[in-house]
């Protein structure tokens, strides 16, 4: 991630850059929000982004078709496990709510209202912070996917990956602290901000990724972020790391498993 | 007094909206009268809507003010939440809320 964000970062104001995806094993939905954000970056600085030509029928660069991002269009109907892509240049809580109501979580029909609020409120604080903490230029790019089980539904999983390129978490909590944040411990900023009470802007009000935390832990759920240097993955166990790569801003994903949390029911994803 | 928050903020509530609305009450409020605030059509309020509405009213004002004048009506089993959260967060003290962030900046530092 963080090299191809080097790689275009190069590239001058009115000059072309191609990418060839003919030697690309794998995109996860994460990778497809975060490719997405640094065209969208590069483009914004007058960079012109491309594919390579001749890749028609390459697997990989079709999946970025299914998914919509802005390397080509018109774009191929998404799949029902695809969830399509979406950028929200702006803060924009009600556009994001409703994609969160009407895309990602189309396919729970049995989920209950109250839980549906819970899970969109939850994870529009992420949201919310793309804008007030990260000022992302791009604004934030949003995608999802399911992930089937057939022989084991409950293993089924559900993902949404969000993306910002603005400030990483550690750096803005370095500038709270008024530190250099190359003399801040990015893996333990990232610990830091997922405790009650203390935010990113160094107020005692902050409980928007804890409560995101709180969430994820009490539904058997998962987030792996990357933010900074740092590195995290909270869920069934929490574990926080310093990367030897720095990514601008961060990259959320998470996922939700199987029927757990929702209520009463045999519901699978499809 | 009662005051529509769907009116006065919209149905997508969140932390500029708490902190535009506590200003408004602040200045606004008669200091002999009770203010209901009304979620009814309110669609979404994040938990940063609260902290930032209750945060900055017990900053400027206190939290018995808030007790006192402030009453929220319709609200969801949800939002009833979000609003005891914010006012649990709020009533931490600067003492408490000092030394959290000098543990934390410690352990920042190395």
């Amino acid at each position: 991630m963080a090299d191809l964000a080097e790689a275009l970062d190069i590239y001058d104001a009115g000059s072309s850059a191609r990418l060839d995806f003919s030697e690309t094993l794998f995109f996860c939905p994460v990778g497809v929000a975060w490719l997405e954000a640094q065209v969208l970056k590069a483009r914004s600085r007058g960079v012109n982004v491309h594919p390579a030509v001749g890749q028609e029928n390459n697997e990989k660069y079709r999946y970025l078709l299914r998914t919509r991002t802005s390397l080509a269009s018109p774009a191929e109907l998404s799949t029902r496990r695809t969830i399509p892509l979406q950028h929200f240049p702006r803060r924009d809580i009600g556009g994001f709510v409703e994609y969160l109501r009407s895309v990602w979580l189309r396919q729970l029909r049995r989920l209950g209202e109250h839980e549906r609020g819970y899970l969109v409120t939850t994870v529009g604080e992420i949201f919310e912070n793309v804008f007030l903490h990260a000022e992302s230029p791009v604004g934030a790019v949003v995608v999802g996917q399911h992930y089937a089980k057939p022989f084991s539904p409950s293993k089924a999983e559900l993902h949404l990956a969000v993306v910002d390129v603005g400030r990483s978490i550690p750096v803005k909590i370095s500038e709270s602290m008024q530190r250099e944040s190359s003399r801040v411990d990015h893996a333990e900023a990232l610990r830091v901000a997922f405790q009650p009470h203390l935010s990113t802007d160094g107020l005692v009000f902050g409980t928007g990724l804890p409560m995101f935390r709180k969430f994820i832990e009490k539904n058997d759920a998962e987030v792996e972020l990357y933010s900074g240097r740092g590195w995290a993955t909270i869920g069934r166990s929490s574990n926080f790391r310093n990367n030897s790569f720095t990514v601008p801003g961060t990259a959320y994903d998470m996922i939700l498993r199987g029927i757990d949390w929702v209520p009463g029911g045999e519901e699978t994803f499809f | 007094v009662r005051i529509s928050l769907a009116d006065q903020c919209g149905k997508y509530l969140g932390r500029s909206e708490g902190s535009e609305l506590a200003l408004f009450l602040r200045d606004n409020i008669p200091t002999d009268q009770l203010a209901e605030v009304d979620f009814a059509g309110v669609d979404t309020a994040l938990p940063s809507f609260f902290n930032a509405l209750i945060g900055t009213l017990a900053e400027n004002q206190g939290l018995p003010w808030i007790g006192e004048r402030l009453k929220p009506v319709n609200m969801s089993d949800l939002l009833s939440k979000s609003w005891a959260n914010a006012l649990k967060n709020a009533s931490i003290s600067d003492a408490e809320a000092e030394s959290m962030w000098s543990a934390a900046e410690k352990s920042l530092l190395g």
